[in-house]
């Protein structure tokens, strides 16, 4: 059984490795390009919403090379994800295809994580289902880590792109590090890589709260790179949502950082008053948390349809115009061009600039 | 306790609880004002307050609130959840009270209880009508009594939908192939099949053309039986409605072709429509989906009406 699960940021290379040396035979479904997301878009149904169509691309892809086992995780919210997996396997199905399709019909429980873990791979033992899960968890939470380094020192750099050869390594060594005293030995070393790079240390720079749709925020992908090319226009990114945080809400496995869904929860209160799927309430709460904490401003990104993101739209919207604050809502789908984006988030962050020269802080 | 005068937008869920809420809120001592029909005013002025690219009953909901909102006390908008164990509304329907206070300045009280049966379970009542006691000053337990007395089976629908969905299977509701006449099964949520103006007046025309159109509320057995063709559970309330009617549709003889009534951008219906047409059609009947937008035009629903009726003419000939 060649073992294939759909892309979702940076999640792969935290769990590829791991499995792998567990007995599971991963076949990772190789990184989007236009020809995935062509592939998806061909055989989705017309309203699916972004992410559902680059994963039925990545499974298109994988099963062509040779994956013949799909894992998609499900649910029951109100978000349409639950039910991916089963619409997927149907046009999968008749496009002729021949695979085993697994879903977790309980993503948040842990013990359903475990039995999964434990169904796909050689581990036999509960124990050590949950060590091999809870490195997997810590891998993902470095990965994070390294994404907020990046953050900080793209809009800094000197030379162009260091940073960014800085993330590729740092990605691989913690692909690399396949246990618990490798990966806390690499903590450090990623640190002190991206120190050395060499910044413009005056450099006081914008920064811009990125917030939405998880899929969308954390898959450069699907979002045009929006991270990177707000770097390089000298803009910090704040990222609102990160997986580790989604995944720590559910697992706890960082016990001394805050649940951020009960913290935006709290934040939301009077906008959105109960989370309204997907990421609605982190979008609404940490849009009030950034202009409380000087943010410049929030660029809200979600993909085309999306149900909950459009409720949070519409009320941060609102809390725009309230607060004066600069949001920008970007739509991703398949048309979205890339001169677009890039002429919108340039006359966000002239605005945001302006702003800033003229001393317009209210908070 | 003062006369309250409480308006109901017409749109979304009005179309299934209207008749029920107005009972409970009589039986409470206050008016109900619920909004005009549809109108292409009403819904221009929905757009005209929104701020994204929602849909159209979100839109048209919100032009009736703008409708209502000068000439009430209180706005009633309930925050529904859940409406069983295992299901869920839209998203936007969920963070409806929300959006209609983010879209609109000045807005009198709204009010907006939450009904969450997968998280309250049996206690999902008494979640409801306390915000409704405290809003309306009266006793928790009085409000209870009169939810349970009206609300409590939401099968009550309105006497004008009534009427149209009268049960496939009472005989005289179906007309008989020696008629001439086609009986096409209408799917679709009832916020768009009722709403005149929205659905473009579909049944009236369909009736003009000589056809015998159909539409059904699916019993618990019915939605059952067509969670059990399909591979999972669908979580929508109204989304499995939609599905469970369109496997009677499909299975029963009488019926000549189906058509799915969806807007567009709709989430669930994105996914239900391809189970529809990939899953339940196995008996290939005819099957239009007719999806809708602020742009649709009367005129165009009913070419592709036309076209449709040709065509189950010709396949059936």
């Amino acid at each position: 059984m060649r073992l294939t699960v759909p892309h979702m940021g940076l999640l792969s290379t935290a769990y590829t490795r791991v499995l792998r040396q567990h007995g599971v035979d991963m076949q990772p479904p190789p990184a989007a390009t236009l020809k995935t997301l062509n592939l998806g878009v061909k055989h989705s149904p017309e309203f699916a919403c972004l992410p559902f169509k680059i994963n039925l691309g990545n499974m298109i892809e994988a099963l062509d090379n040779g994956a013949n086992a799909i894992l998609m995780p499900g649910g029951y919210g109100p978000c349409r994800f639950g039910y991916y997996g089963v619409i997927q396997e149907q046009i999968l199905r008749e496009l002729g295809y021949r695979f085993r399709m697994s879903t977790t019909d309980n993503p948040d429980r842990l013990s359903d994580m475990i039995d999964t873990i434990r169904e796909i791979s050689r581990i036999r033992n509960r124990f050590d289902g949950y060590r091999v899960f809870f490195l997997i968890l810590m891998r993902m939470a470095a990965l994070d880590r390294a994404t907020a380094l990046y953050h900080y020192y793209k809009p800094r750099e000197i030379n162009r792109e260091d940073t960014d050869t800085v993330l590729r390594q740092a990605v691989r060594l913690i692909d690399l590090a396949d246990s618990y005293p490798r990966l806390f030995r690499t903590m450090p070393e990623i640190t002190r890589m991206f120190r050395a790079i060499p910044i413009d240390k005056a450099l006081n720079p914008v920064t811009v709260g990125v917030l939405g749709e998880i899929f969308v925020v954390i898959e450069p992908f699907a979002n045009l790179a929006i991270e990177k090319k707000l770097g390089e226009m000298r803009v910090e990114v704040r990222r609102g949502v990160w997986l580790s945080d989604w995944l720590n809400d559910r697992f706890r496995f960082r016990p001394f950082r805050r649940n951020q869904t009960t913290y935006a929860k709290k934040l939301a209160r009077g906008y959105l008053n109960y989370p309204a799927g997907g990421e609605s309430i982190e979008t609404v709460g940490k849009t009030l948390l950034f202009q409380k904490k000087g943010v410049d401003g929030v660029v809200h990104i979600m993909p085309f349809t999306c149900m909950p993101e459009l409720v949070a739209s519409t009320i941060i919207t609102r809390i725009s115009k309230d607060r004066d604050y600069p949001v920008l809502s970007l739509t991703f789908d398949e048309h979205v061009s890339e001169a677009n984006i890039i002429t919108r988030l340039e006359a966000f962050v002239d605005l945001l600039e302006r702003r800033r020269d003229e001393g317009i802080y209210r908070h | 306790m003062k006369h309250l005068r409480i308006g109901i937008p017409r749109g979304l869920l009005f179309y299934s609880c209207a008749e029920s809420w107005k009972r409970f809120f009589q039986d409470l001592g206050c008016e109900t004002v619920p909004s005009p029909e549809t109108t292409a005013d009403i819904l221009k002025e929905g757009i005209r307050h929104t701020v994204s690219d929602l849909c159209l009953p979100v839109k048209t909901f919100l032009g009736h609130v703008a409708v209502l909102k000068d000439c009430v006390d209180l706005l009633f908008i309930p925050r529904h959840v859940s409406m069983e164990q295992e299901s869920y509304l839209c998203p936007k329907m969920i963070g409806l009270p929300d959006m209609t206070r983010a879209c609109f300045a000045n807005l009198p009280l709204v009010l907006d209880p939450l009904f969450h049966v997968k998280q309250f379970g049996d206690k999902a009542i008494d979640e409801f009508t306390r915000p409704v006691a405290e809003a309306l000053s009266l006793s928790p337990a009085r409000v209870a009594d009169a939810y349970r007395e009206h609300m409590d089976h939401h099968t009550e629908v309105p006497a004008e939908q009534r009427r149209r969905s009268e049960r496939l299977l009472a005989e005289d509701a179906v007309v008989p192939r020696s008629s001439g006449k086609l009986n096409i099964g209408i799917i679709g949520r009832p916020y768009l099949l009722f709403d005149r103006y929205l659905s473009k007046n579909l049944f009236h025309f369909s009736r003009k053309l000589g056809v015998n159109p159909l539409s059904l509320r699916p019993d618990e057995s019915e939605i059952r039986e067509a969670m059990a063709v399909i591979p999972k559970w669908v979580y929508w309330d109204m989304g499995k409605e939609v599905v469970a009617a369109a496997h009677v549709f499909f299975k029963d003889d009488r019926v000549d072709g189906v058509i799915n009534l969806c807007s567009a951008a709709c989430g669930p219906d994105s996914f239900t429509g391809d189970l529809i047409r990939k899953r339940l059609n196995q008996r290939n009947k005819p099957y239009m989906s007719l999806s809708l937008d602020e742009h649709t035009s009367d005129v165009g629903v009913q070419t592709r009406l036309e076209a449709f009726i040709d065509m189950i003419a010709k396949v059936t000939a």
